[in-house]
């Protein structure tokens, strides 16, 4: 994902700020890291690119 | 459902590769643009493996599926995984949201719908892309199912009047509506005309509607 995402995202349960943790990165995106949501304090993660936002019940 | 899709998405997205995908594909981008404003920031719920999407240029794409979603990645589209149900995006963020043959899919469409309202900006549209009940096409696809199709076996076909009452309720005002593919349903040869006719049409197999958020939500 790209790190302008960082603008528009949320917590899909409490639509609360996500903490970014980046693990891996290229030039053009972030490869694998995490979302990090304080108030559920819940991780959500990014692998292949992809960050998977899905609510912790659905995963 | 998303592992449905995430088994399926190879035959899925095949379908849009042969005779009557190729050209029904083509009146249905045809149907959007009609009622399609311009826009600037648009996301796409549901945004399988990123056809409409990529058509339409909006280039960002939510779906459950990752398999799916690798797919659209390839076509230009920036994927994030997640549900309709729980936008995982900050209010009032887009001022387009797309939702093409999704809404017959997901678990709660009314809570899409609100979810959608809630990150458009006041005076944002929404495009919805359906398959509406009062379609023949709507039996067709129901008479697949019930043969055993897989994935419209998941489907569930809402009224027009339906979704109208849902887009009242998550804070929508109706707007343009155009429809197409106006001839008899099959899924073997290419579509005859491919018009698209400005109003809801009960014979469609597609229908576009454009509803625009609210100020403020009630």
């Amino acid at each position: 994902m790209k790190r302008d995402l960082m603008e528009i995202l949320a917590c899909p349960v409490c639509k609360g700020e996500l903490e970014l943790t980046v693990e891996q990165e290229d030039e053009k995106e972030i490869i694998k890291g995490s979302l990090y949501c304080k108030n559920c304090n819940e991780t959500y993660p990014i692998e292949d690119g992809i960050p998977n936002l899905l609510p912790p019940n659905l995963r | 459902m998303a592992a449905v899709f995430d088994a399926l998405a190879g035959r899925y997205d095949e379908w849009y590769e042969r005779p009557f995908g190729r050209s029904a594909f083509a009146a249905e981008v045809a149907c959007l643009r009609r009622v399609l404003p311009p826009f600037r920031r648009g996301l796409e719920v549901g945004v399988g493996t990123g056809r409409f999407g990529s058509a339409l240029g909006v280039r960002l794409g939510l779906d459950p599926s990752r398999v799916e979603l690798a797919i659209a990645r390839s076509r230009g589209i920036e994927p994030v995984q997640g549900v309709g149900e729980a936008l995982p995006f900050k209010a009032e963020g887009f001022d387009l949201v797309l939702i093409v043959v999704t809404l017959c899919f997901v678990d709660d469409p009314a809570r899409v719908l609100f979810e959608s309202a809630r990150v458009l900006v006041p005076g944002g549209s929404m495009v919805l892309g359906l398959i509406l009940r009062e379609s023949p096409w709507a039996d067709f696809y129901a008479k697949k199912a019930r043969a055993g199709h897989p994935i419209y076996r998941l489907a569930r076909f809402y009224g027009y009047r339906e979704v109208l009452g849902l887009l009242g309720a998550a804070g929508f005002e109706a707007g343009p509506v155009a429809s197409t593919l106006l001839e008899e349903p099959q899924d073997t040869a290419p579509i005859r005309g491919g018009q698209v006719y400005d109003g809801f049409w009960p014979a469609a197999g597609f229908t576009c509607i454009r509803a625009v958020r609210r100020s403020p939500l009630r």
